[in-house]
C-alpha cells in the first residue's frame, strides 16, 4: 500500500473521485497541473483589471478541481474567495490572492512529488 | 430522441430494384428516406439509424459522395449496408469504415432477407444501445472526471464551452445535456436558453452540474425549470446513480 505524508494533497480523497484507479487518478492529476498554471495567470489578470465576476468564475472552477484531486484545504480557500470575488470585494480578493496563490503553489509541488514517485 | 426507426436508402435513380427495396423496408416498421447520390440532398440528420448504399457505377465513379459517406458515417457512427456486385462493393469497402460495414449483400439480392435484416440490426441497436451525453464544463478536470466516471454506461461527449456545445450539439443531438451552472462568457443558464427557444432542441433533457448547493442558489437554478441540477462535490457512484436513475424515469415516463 502506498504512503504518504503530504499536507495538502489527500490522495485516498482523490483516488476516490478517480474511481481508486491510479492512473486515471494521474491523469487527473497532470490535467490539474496545466489547467492551475492557466488559472494562476487568468486570476492576477482579473485581480489587475479589478475584475471581480471573472474571478469568480475563475476561482470557482479552481475550488472544484481542487477539491476533486484531495486538495481540500486549496478548495475551501478557493471558495472563500469565491464569495468575496462574487459579493464586489476587490479589496479582500486582494488582500489575499498571493496567500492563495501559495497555497496552489504547495499543492502543485506536492503533486508534482506523487507523479514522480509514481514514475 | 427514442425509439428512432428511421434508415436511408441511397442508390442513383429509382429503379425497379431499388424501389422494390424501399417498398419492402417500408412494409417493415422502419421508415425509408430515400436519397439520390448527391450531396446537396442527401440530408443524413441525426434520426438516420443506418444506411443502405445501392451502388451502381455512378456511385462508385463520385469519389466526392463516397468520401462525404464516409465522413457522415464515421462522425455519427452509423451502421451501413450495401447492395451490388462484386467489384462495386470492393470500391465502396475501401471507403466505410470496417467496423461499420454491417452487411454486403451480392446482386441478386434477397430483398426479403435484406429487409428483414436490416429490420432486425436497427431494432436490436434501440435496445443495446447506450444513452448520449453531452457533457459542458469549463473545466478540463471536470470534463475528464466525468466522462471516466460515466463512459461504462454512456456514450459521452465533451465541450469546454458554450460554443463548443452548440456545435456538438447540431452534429449530433445528445440524450442528455449535462451543464455546468457556472461558466465564462456564456453560462449554463444562457446556453439552456438558447436551446429552449430553438425548436429541434428544446426538447433535450438538462441536468445542471453546481458547485454550490445553497438553497439560493438551488432555487435560482430550479426556477429555471431543468430536469434536476447534481453538485460537483457529489461522490462519482452518487453521480452515476442520478443519472442512471434519471433515464430509468423518462423510460417509465413513455412507456
Amino acid at each position: 500500500m502506498d504512503t504518504y505524508s503530504f499536507e495538502q494533497l489527500d490522495i485516498s480523497l482523490g483516488m476516490e473521485y478517480a474511481l481508486n484507479k491510479k492512473p486515471f487518478y494521474i491523469d487527473t492529476l497532470e490535467i490539474y497541473l496545466e489547467e492551475t498554471a492557466q488559472s494562476e495567470i487568468e486570476l492576477k489578470e482579473f485581480m489587475d483589471a479589478g475584475d471581480m465576476q471573472n474571478y469568480a468564475i475563475s476561482v470557482h472552477a479552481l475550488k472544484s478541481n481542487s477539491r476533486i484531486v484531495g486538495a481540500v484545504e486549496m478548495g475551501n480557500f478557493a471558495e472563500s474567495m469565491e464569495r468575496s470575488s462574487k459579493a464586489g470585494d476587490l479589496q479582500y480578493v486582494r488582500e489575499h490572492h498571493y496567500e492563495l496563490m501559495d497555497l496552489l503553489e504547495n499543492v502543485r509541488t506536492e503533486i508534482r512529488a506523487y507523479l514522480k514517485a509514481q514514475e | 430522441m427514442f425509439e428512432d426507426h428511421t434508415v436511408m436508402l441511397i442508390g442513383a435513380g429509382m429503379n425497379y430494384l431499388l424501389t422494390a427495396i424501399k417498398d419492402r423496408l417500408n412494409e417493415t416498421s422502419l421508415t425509408v428516406r430515400v436519397s439520390g447520390i448527391d450531396i446537396d440532398t442527401m440530408k443524413i440528420d441525426d434520426d438516420i439509424r443506418a444506411i443502405i448504399i445501392y451502388t451502381d457505377i455512378d456511385l462508385i465513379n463520385n469519389q466526392k459522395v463516397l468520401v462525404y459517406l464516409k465522413d457522415m458515417v464515421t462522425e455519427r457512427d452509423i451502421p451501413v449496408f450495401t447492395v451490388g456486385s462484386e467489384e462495386e462493393l470492393e470500391i465502396v469497402r475501401n471507403a466505410i469504415p470496417e467496423h461499420l460495414l454491417i452487411e454486403e449483400y451480392k446482386r441478386p439480392v434477397n430483398i426479403k432477407e435484406l429487409s428483414e435484416n436490416i429490420e432486425k440490426y436497427v431494432l436490436q441497436m434501440n435496445v443495446t444501445e447506450k444513452k448520449r451525453i453531452l457533457v459542458v464544463d469549463d473545466s478540463s478536470v471536470m470534463l475528464h472526471n466525468l466522462k471516466g466516471w460515466l463512459e461504462d454506461k454512456y456514450q459521452v461527449a465533451l465541450a469546454n464551452s458554450g460554443i463548443t456545445a452548440i456545435k456538438s450539439i447540431t452534429k449530433m443531438k445528445p440524450d442528455l445535456l449535462l451543464l455546468d451552472y457556472e461558466m465564462p462568457i456564456v453560462d449554463g443558464k444562457q446556453i439552456m436558453q438558447m436551446l429552449r427557444s430553438e425548436i429541434e432542441f428544446a426538447d433535450i433533457p438538462i441536468i445542471f452540474l453546481t458547485g454550490k448547493g445553497d438553497r439560493a442558489t438551488v432555487m435560482e437554478v430550479m426556477a429555471l425549470r431543468p430536469d434536476g441540477y447534481l453538485l460537483k462535490s457529489m461522490r462519482p457512484d452518487e453521480i452515476v446513480q442520478a443519472i442512471d436513475d434519471f433515464f430509468a424515469k423518462q423510460k417509465d415516463t413513455f412507456i
